[in-house]
């Protein structure tokens, strides 16, 4: 398995590369997630509340 | 157009149907463009592997400046036409544009040193790049400093409509001036200068990057006019509160 990620001398170049790009596109899905969870969450848990 | 989807109603119910198809779009165009580029597009004739990082560098600074010139047509729109929902478009825009710089930046600089030797030179095209990472890092360092939301929004918006200016100066930059960076090979006169076994996966990438972003900017957006809502129920129920308190206190000759 690990040898279809070998791309010759330059792999490490070309892994970190895709490594930053996975990581830093997760990290954006992820802060993006977190706050529409939040702001769903805050306005049912207002509506919610009895008058 | 901006006047219909101003309305927060009308553009939530826009935002059922794009986010999800933006969603799935992005996923199933930058998953298989990424798997295509690290095994099945043949090697370079000159750069070998890794031209490989193409895949992950080209969509990234295109769409990082589509970004910025989406954040200065939304800041233009809300400085003219005071839409909020313009200005929360462009302050949605703003980080998830300088994190693609960045990711353009710090790809082409790990593609810089196998083929030219160095990390980083003070090439036309690199440092036209870097100035747009500081512009959308000053665009949003502005709307964090001052607290006066109409102020900021108008300073912000003048901020990102001068620096739109960078645009042009990215693409023609390789055109221009001498440059280490190679000229364009895709948006060209006389078609595109990629085989289309490699050119193919990058405008898969790059439509994914595009949706992606379309999709993050939509997400952040909907969230905002949902924090803006509970924050209206809050005050409303606050001063219905206070009113009954005021009414109490009056009736009431101890208190």
């Amino acid at each position: 398995m690990f040898e279809a990620l070998y791309f010759g001398k330059n792999t490490l170049f070309i892994l970190a590369c895709y490594g930053v790009s996975v990581a830093v596109l997760s990290g954006l899905i992820a802060m993006t997630l977190r706050r529409r969870i939040r702001a769903i969450k805050q306005v049912a848990k207002i509506n919610a509340k009895p008058e | 157009m901006f006047s219909y989807f101003a309305n927060p109603i009308r553009f939530q119910k826009l935002c059922r149907v794009l986010v999800p198809v933006l969603g799935i779009s992005a996923a199933v165009l930058i998953l298989p463009a990424w798997w295509m580029g690290l095994f099945l597009v043949p090697s370079d004739y000159q750069q070998g592997d890794t031209f490989r990082i193409i895949y992950v560098h080209v969509p990234a600074v295109t769409v990082a400046s589509l970004a910025y010139a989406f954040l200065a047509g939304a800041s233009f729109v809300s400085f003219v036409w005071r839409h909020s929902l313009a200005d929360s478009a462009a302050r949605a825009a703003a980080p998830i544009g300088a994190a693609l710089t960045f990711l353009g930046l710090f790809t082409g600089a790990l593609w810089g040193k196998p083929m030219w030797g160095a990390y980083w030179v003070w090439d036309a095209r690199l440092t036209s790049t870097l100035i747009m990472l500081f512009l959308f890092l000053g665009y949003l360092a502005i709307r964090g400093a001052i607290r006066d939301e109409i102020a900021s929004a108008r300073i912000g918006a003048i901020t990102a409509m001068i620096g739109a200016i960078n645009l042009p100066i990215i693409k023609f930059s390789v055109d221009w001036w001498s440059s280490l960076h190679q000229p364009a090979s895709l948006f060209r006169t006389g078609g595109p200068a990629i085989d289309a076994s490699m050119s193919i996966p990058l405008y898969m990438a790059m439509a994914g990057y595009a949706s992606l972003f379309g999709w993050l900017v939509l997400q952040q957006m909907l969230s905002e006019l949902d924090e803006r809502r509970a924050f209206a129920i809050m005050q409303r129920a606050a001063g219905r509160i206070a009113s009954k308190a005021s009414t109490q206190s009056k009736g009431n000759p101890d208190v």
